[in-house]
C-alpha cells in the first residue's frame, strides 16, 4: 500500500477513534447529569462507575496470557 | 497466564479435588483483591481527604488513560513483567491455588497492560472508602477469576482448545484496549461532571 494513504487511513482512524472517545466521554457526563437530577447521591454515582472499571480491569487481564 | 492457571482447572483427575482447588484459588483472589481495594481506600482516606484537588486530578488521569488506550497517546504503563514461575505448582493441594490466587489478586505482582488496572487504583484511593475499594476490588476478582474458568471449561482443560481460546483472546488485545479506552472516556465524563456540582 502506498504510505501516503496508509497514512492517510491512519490519520482518518485516529479522527473517527477520537470522536468515538469524545462522545463516550460526553455520555458519562450526562449519565451523571442524569443522576444528579434524580437526587442519587454523587458518591453513589461515582461509586458505581468505580465498580464498571473495576469488571473491565478484572475482564482484560484474562489477555495477560 | 490463563494457561498456567490451566492445571489448576484441571490438574486433578479427582472432581472433588478440583472443585476444591478451584473454590481456594477463586476465594483467594477475591479476598486478596477486596484487601488490598481496602488498604488503598485507607490510604487515600488519610492523604486525599476527598480533596477535589484529587478528584481533578483522577479526572485528568482519567482521561490521559483513555487515551493511552486508544493509541492518541503514547505512555508505559508502570507495570512488573513479571509472571508466576511454573515451579509453583509443585505445591500441591492448597498451596499453589493460594499462591496463584493471592499474587493475582494483589494485581501488582504481574503484568497490567491495560490501563483500567491504574485506573482502578487511582479510583480506589481518590474515593478514599474502605468499603468502595474492597468492592471494588470484589468485582476486579470475580472477574478475573471467572474468565480463565469459563475458558477452562468451554475448552475442558489443558489442550489445543485452551490454547486456541486464548489466542483468540490475546489476538483481538487491541479490542480489549479499545473497549477499556471507552469504559475510561465514561468514567472520566462522570467524573468532570461530579466535579463541576
Amino acid at each position: 500500500m502506498n504510505e501516503d494513504v496508509a497514512g492517510r487511513i491512519a490519520g482518518g482512524a485516529r479522527i473517527r477513534i477520537a470522536v468515538a472517545l469524545l462522545a463516550c466521554f460526553l455520555i458519562g457526563y450526562m449519565l451523571m447529569t442524569a443522576a444528579h437530577s434524580a437526587n442519587v447521591a454523587m458518591s453513589t454515582t461515582l461509586g458505581v462507575a468505580g465498580l464498571m472499571l473495576a469488571v473491565v480491569a478484572g475482564g482484560s487481564a484474562t489477555c495477560t496470557a | 497466564m490463563i494457561l498456567v492457571i490451566g492445571p489448576l482447572v484441571k490438574g486433578d483427575s479427582r472432581q472433588r479435588m478440583w472443585t476444591v482447588q478451584v473454590a481456594t484459588y477463586v476465594v483467594t483472589l477475591i479476598a486478596t483483591a477486596a484487601a488490598s481495594g481496602a488498604v488503598l481506600g485507607f490510604i487515600g482516606a488519610q492523604l486525599f481527604d476527598r480533596l477535589p484537588a484529587a478528584f481533578g486530578a483522577l479526572a485528568v488521569l482519567t482521561v490521559v488513560l483513555a487515551l493511552v488506550e486508544v493509541g492518541l497517546l503514547r505512555w508505559h504503563l508502570p507495570q512488573r513483567h513479571w509472571q508466576m514461575p511454573r515451579d509453583w505448582l509443585r505445591h500441591r493441594g492448597f498451596g499453589y491455588p493460594v499462591m496463584f490466587g493471592a499474587t493475582i489478586g494483589v494485581g501488582v505482582l504481574t503484568r497490567a497492560p491495560f490501563a483500567s488496572f491504574h485506573a482502578m487504583l487511582a479510583w480506589q484511593a481518590v474515593m478514599g472508602s474502605i468499603g468502595l475499594g474492597a468492592l471494588m476490588g470484589m468485582a476486579y476478582g470475580v472477574a478475573r477469576a471467572s474468565a480463565p474458568i469459563i475458558s477452562a471449561h468451554l475448552s475442558d482443560g489443558l489442550g489445543t482448545a485452551l490454547v486456541q481460546s486464548t489466542w483468540w483472546v490475546v489476538q483481538r488485545e487491541r479490542v480489549w484496549h479499545l473497549l477499556n479506552g471507552i469504559s475510561l472516556a465514561l468514567a472520566a465524563g462522570a467524573i468532570v461532571r461530579a466535579l463541576l456540582v
